[in-house]
């Protein structure tokens, strides 16, 4: 890797430590001009650590940055953008009180001439122009906690693209993504390309990657395994040995139970005005039931409802037989485990050690009395993390520092200290890589191999084909179909999700 | 879910907005006295003070922070000014005076709320504690009084029939929706309260604007004592305290959240006259001090359920 006229950035053993873990290790990195580089690796084998230090949030501990062949330290965000380097970050970043206009241009606020006030003519002008490029029709003078996720989605691209960077960094920037967005996106990147301005993409989506990079950096444990022209590569497993470092056989491992257990959930007619519409399921213990449609299809709300999250307006949800008031305290009791999409605000308390987040919900099964008992507590906690191959030094380690994978194992750990006999998992595996998510869905065949009943909401096709013993498709707050796992495939799916001849 | 126009105008109406019109009501029942020249004049002033201290108290909630300084703050610079008015300084230079205090205080919270990054209750809670401790101290726990006639004109002059404390207010109130609506640092508070990582993402210097909104805030505390301190014509060092609970109470009813940055400065003023006129309503039909007090937590309260329902 030695410095060409062509390259446009350079990492040079870039190491970066946090306390007590080495996040990068003698990185060397480079970025030519008008190429799509895509950055891929497991959950925690350092590339928002990567990013983060070439935006200037934090400073490398060792290791030096080239820019242009010049040596350049970035110590701020600000020196970071100065600098040409436009990120779309993996967490959506908008300001949900100021207008759409104001969030593009935050920071950036085109002035008067003479007086020290905001341009807003100008502003809405750009911004208009901005969000055109991306393929929004949004109003740049609405605010922007009205958006959808996939609009908040393209207004941080417009933001991104509005910089006229040389360097554009996207942190998994398809993920709440239409196909027709995607494509647009494509289409776009294929135009910077030509501009020659240099893209490095992160995404778990191998397929995107691809289409769109040219050359493949392949991280895993804070060090590059293998950089690589994209023509080089082989086939997806290829990529995913060198991801993991083994091969993956069983990727979606199920095995179906001819014999099903008796009804755990049943829901009798549940509706929510305006969102969820006269809706009747059922989950029997042994069985993983898929909940598929699209986003906005009212999927999470059902299950909201369903747990007692949210209130619902008519109809009933029987648990084993028995009409159960829908609250979420009731719920835990009777024992429904609910494991949110958003696992670091919903699931978790990211503050508190993993020990806690095992035992919060259970106290009140394994200490009836509300007498604590700290050895009592221990033994439980480590055995789960011992049966469920929880990865972490130590029992108090926060779950910040554990990977998607890991964290969803500790939610589950969780509801398994409340015994209960339904999870509700939504979006299991969002944002989870490769070797984590066939963990995953090892754990929920093990879970409904012991007799436990799940219902699961999931937007990846594969994983609910892969996964489910039969399938519900929701549109439009109702349930429009329910299909057995073997006549169902991803047409089919997608035909009664979308709501076929409409649209 | 359809909804008429008319309907959806109403419901964006601040608490504060029913309460006003509720009172003015019930208070032209209760009272002969209310719809008076006389006691409207006494009302704008006293909502004028309120009005000032919850304008800037908006910018600091706006940014996910809390002042409970001002009203000890108000005290000492109430102090000061009567100490420098007895030595015969000019209103001019009692004004900067009280100002100068007010900015160097708020600088001070500032500085350790986004410098030091310690948290605002607690930042504020001790400053305040040391401002109230100072003026007790310059005023050996009495109040001073016996200014000349002329300091008098900031609370009582008027210009073309506008009492003076209703024509700063004006200034302040152009002034905030200036900054809030029409400058980078505008946005900037804002988008702290919203996400602040956002805009530390964004190369903006997060520590500098915060410092600012408190600076901005403590003079608006000090233009306050000024008025304050002229319309009791006397300076007593504990006088003031509590009026950063009735700013805080103004700027909820006012429909400014605690959290995300969400709120704007006119219902804030329209939540400081509301709670003034509440006072003034009260004094009139001779509501005990301690009642009146506990009827401003009761509107907080009820404020605080109304917003709640409103944007279930």
């Amino acid at each position: 890797m030695q410095h060409t006229s062509d390259t446009i950035l350079e990492f040079r053993g870039i190491s970066k430590d946090f306390p007590g873990i080495r996040a990068l290790n003698n990185i060397d990195f480079d970025l030519k001009k008008g190429e799509v580089h895509a950055l891929i690796g497991e959950n925690g084998a350092g590339k928002s650590t990567l990013i983060k230090i070439l935006a200037g949030v934090f400073p490398p501990t060792e290791g030096q940055i080239y820019y242009k062949g010049e040596k350049v330290t970035i110590s701020s965000p600000k020196e970071g953008i100065d600098l040409g380097i436009s990120v779309i970050y993996q967490e959506i970043t908008l300001v949900p009180y100021i207008s759409i206009a104001k969030n593009i241009f935050l920071g950036r606020e085109p002035h008067r001439k003479y007086l020290p006030f905001i341009d807003y003519k100008r502003l809405y002008r750009d911004a208009e122009k901005a969000l055109q490029k991306v393929g929004s029709s949004v109003d740049p003078k609405a605010k922007a906690i009205n958006l959808g996720v996939a609009e908040k989605q393209l207004v941080e691209m417009a933001r991104a693209f509005s910089v006229s960077a040389p360097i554009i960094v996207m942190d998994e920037p398809t993920a709440t993504l239409t196909q027709r967005e995607i494509r647009n996106l494509f289409q776009l990147i294929k135009g910077f390309k030509k501009e020659g301005i240099s893209i490095i993409y992160i995404s778990h989506r191998l397929e995107e990657i691809f289409e769109i990079a040219d050359r493949i950096t392949v991280l895993r444990d804070g060090k590059i395994v293998e950089t690589l022209n994209v023509d080089e590569v082989k086939d997806l497993n290829h990529i995913i040995r060198l991801m993991v470092g083994r091969n993956i056989l069983t990727f979606f491992s199920r095995n179906f139970l001819q014999e099903k257990g008796a009804i755990v959930l049943e829901t009798k007619n549940l509706t929510r005005e305006g969102i969820i519409n006269d809706v009747n399921l059922y989950v029997r213990s042994g069985e993983i039931v898929g909940l598929a449609g699209l986003v906005g299809a009212g999927r999470t709300e059902l299950v909201r409802c369903i747990f007692g999250v949210d209130s619902h307006k008519d109809g009933e949800v029987l648990f084993f037989g028995n009409k159960i008031p829908t609250n979420p305290v009731k719920s835990v009791i009777a024992g429904i485990g609910f494991l949110p999409e958003d696992r670091k605000t919903d699931g978790l308390a990211m503050i508190l050690p993993i020990r806690e987040n095992i035992l919060m919900a259970g106290l009140r099964k394994i200490f009836p009395f509300g007498i604590l008992n700290g050895r009592k507590e221990s033994k439980i906690v480590n055995q789960y993390v011992k049966t469920l191959r929880i990865a972490t030094p130590s029992v108090m380690r926060i779950p910040k520092y554990l990977s998607g994978g890991n964290q969803q194992k500790v939610i589950v750990a969780k509801w398994l200290c409340t015994q209960a006999k339904l999870f509700i998992f939504d979006e299991p595996t969002r944002g989870i890589d490769v070797g984590a998510k066939a963990e995953i869905y090892q754990l929920m065949n093990e879970l409904v191999n012991q007799g436990a009943a799940i219902l699961m909401i999931s937007s990846e096709l594969p994983e609910v084909l892969n996964m489910s013993d039969r399938i519900y498709v929701m549109r439009e707050g109702r349930i429009v179909k329910e299909l057995a796992r073997e006549e169902a495939n991803q047409e089919m799916l997608l035909k009664y999700a979308m709501g076929s001849g409409e649209r | 879910m359809n909804q008429l126009p008319f309907v959806k105008t109403i419901k964006s109406f601040p608490s504060a907005a029913f309460a006003l019109v509720f009172l003015l009501i019930i208070l032209s029942f209760l009272s002969d006295f209310f719809w008076t020249a006389e006691n409207f004049i006494n009302l704008g002033t006293q909502a004028s003070v309120l009005a000032m201290i919850s304008l800037g108290m908006t910018l600091i909630i706006l940014t996910e922070g809390i002042d409970l300084s001002p009203g000890a703050l108000m005290g000492l610079c109430g102090v000061v000014i009567a100490v420098y008015l007895h030595k015969g300084m000019e209103i001019f230079g009692v004004a900067l005076l009280s100002i100068g205090i007010g900015m160097a205080v708020g600088i001070v919270n500032g500085l350790f709320i986004g410098k030091f990054k310690l948290p605002p209750f607690v930042v504020t809670l001790g400053t305040g504690g040391m401002c109230e401790g100072l003026a007790l101290v310059i005023a050996e726990d009495s109040s001073i009084s016996g200014f000349s006639e002329s300091f008098k004109f900031i609370a009582y002059g008027s210009i073309f029939n506008i009492p003076c404390p209703v024509i700063i207010l004006v200034f302040l109130v152009l002034f905030t929706y200036l900054l809030l609506d029409h400058t980078r640092f505008g946005t900037y508070i804002y988008s702290i309260g919203g996400n602040e990582e956002a805009v530390k993402l964004s190369g903006v210097n997060v520590v500098i604007y915060k410092i600012l909104v408190y600076g901005i805030a403590g003079g608006f505390a000090g233009i306050g004592a000024l008025v304050m301190t002229s319309r009791m014509t006397a300076a007593h060092p504990t006088a003031t305290i509590g009026y950063e609970f009735e700013a805080i109470v103004a700027v909820v009813l006012g429909g400014t959240s605690f959290i995300l940055g969400k709120g704007n400065i006119f219902g804030s003023l329209i939540g400081a006259a509301t709670i003034a006129l509440l006072r003034n309503g009260m004094n009139l039909l001779g509501v005990p001090t301690a009642m009146q007090l506990a009827c401003v937590g009761v509107f907080l309260m009820l404020a605080i359920i109304y917003d709640s329902i409103k944007s279930d």
